[in-house]
C-alpha cells in the first residue's frame, strides 16, 4: 500500500455507486475500495449530474442529508466543454457501432472524466466503452439476494485521452473543411 | 499448487488492485473543448474526512437502494 501525502487525481463516483451503498453488504466493500483509492492518491468527486440523479424525486429530508453527505467531495460542474465533449462522445460511440449506446447522463459523466482526466468508479462498465475508456481495475463485489450470493463486478475506468483527443481533432478537421466548403459556395461579390 | 492456477490467482489479484494515482498535467484546447486535468486541492486528511461523512450517511440510510443489476 502506498500512502500519498496529498491526493493527485480525482476518482469520479458514478451515480450507481450511491445506489449500491444503500445496501449494507455492498456498502462495506465500496468503502473499502474508496478508502484504498484515497490511500493510493485519489480524492473523491462526483458530477453535478449525479447530484441531479440523487435528488430527483427525493424527499426534502433525504435531499438535505444527501447534500450534507457529499460536502467533502469535489463536485464537477457541467460546463460548455463537458457538454460538447458529451455530444462528441455520443457521435464517436455511434461511429464505432456500440451495441448499447449509453444514456445522456452517462455521457455527461464520461465527458467529465475526459475533461478533468478522472478515474471513474462504477458498476456499469458498459457505459464507458472501449476504445475510449480502459478498465484499470475490476474488483468483484458480492451481496446476498433471496438467499443466493450474487457477484457484481465494479470497475475503475480511465479515459484514453490520446484516442479521444485524436478523435476530437479529426472531428475539428471535418468542421474546418465543412466551413471552407461553405465559404467556397458563397456567391462572390463583384 | 499448479503453476497455471497460481498464475490465474496472480492475474486476478493484479486485475483487482487499484493502481497508485499518477498526476497528469494536461491542457489541451480543441476548438471549444478544453481538456484540463485538475489536481485535487484538498489534503489527504480532508479526503478521508469526506469518506467518513459518506460512510456515516450510508449507515443512516440516506441513499436509496435501487435495482443492482446493470
Amino acid at each position: 500500500m502506498t500512502l500519498q501525502n496529498k491526493p493527485l487525481r480525482y476518482l469520479l463516483i458514478d451515480t450507481c455507486i450511491f445506489d449500491h451503498i444503500a445496501n449494507s453488504e455492498l456498502s462495506v466493500q465500496i468503502f473499502a475500495i474508496a478508502g484504498d483509492a484515497i490511500n493510493k492518491g485519489y480524492a473523491l468527486s462526483l458530477s453535478l449530474f449525479s447530484i441531479f440523479e440523487m435528488v430527483n424525486t427525493s424527499t426534502v429530508e433525504n435531499e438535505l442529508k444527501a447534500m450534507a453527505a457529499i460536502q467533502g467531495m469535489k463536485r464537477f460542474k457541467i460546463n460548455q466543454s463537458v457538454l460538447l465533449a458529451a455530444g462528441r462522445l455520443g457521435e464517436f460511440y455511434k461511429r464505432e457501432g456500440s451495441d448499447k449506446e449509453p444514456e445522456d447522463g452517462d455521457k455527461i459523466i464520461a465527458a467529465t472524466a475526459v475533461i478533468y482526466n478522472c478515474v471513474i468508479f462504477t458498476t456499469n462498465g458498459r457505459d464507458f466503452p472501449q476504445p475510449f475508456f480502459n478498465v484499470i481495475a475490476k474488483p468483484i463485489l458480492t451481496y446476498t439476494s433471496k438467499g443466493k450470493e450474487i457477484m457484481l463486478p465494479a470497475y475503475l475506468i480511465e479515459p484514453d485521452i490520446n484516442v479521444i483527443t485524436r478523435k476530437i481533432q479529426e472531428r475539428k478537421d471535418e468542421e474546418d473543411q465543412f466551413v471552407r466548403n461553405l465559404e467556397r459556395l458563397k456567391p462572390k461579390s463583384s | 499448487m499448479k503453476r497455471e492456477v497460481l498464475s490465474d490467482i496472480i492475474a486476478n489479484m493484479n486485475e483487482n488492485r487499484i493502481p497508485v494515482a499518477i498526476p497528469s498535467k494536461r491542457d489541451i484546447k480543441l476548438g471549444s473543448i478544453h481538456i484540463k486535468s485538475e489536481e485535487p486541492k484538498q489534503s489527504l486528511a480532508d479526503a478521508k474526512e469526506g469518506l467518513k461523512k459518506l460512510e456515516k450517511a450510508a449507515q443512516q440510510k440516506v441513499f436509496v437502494e435501487h435495482d443492482t443489476t446493470e
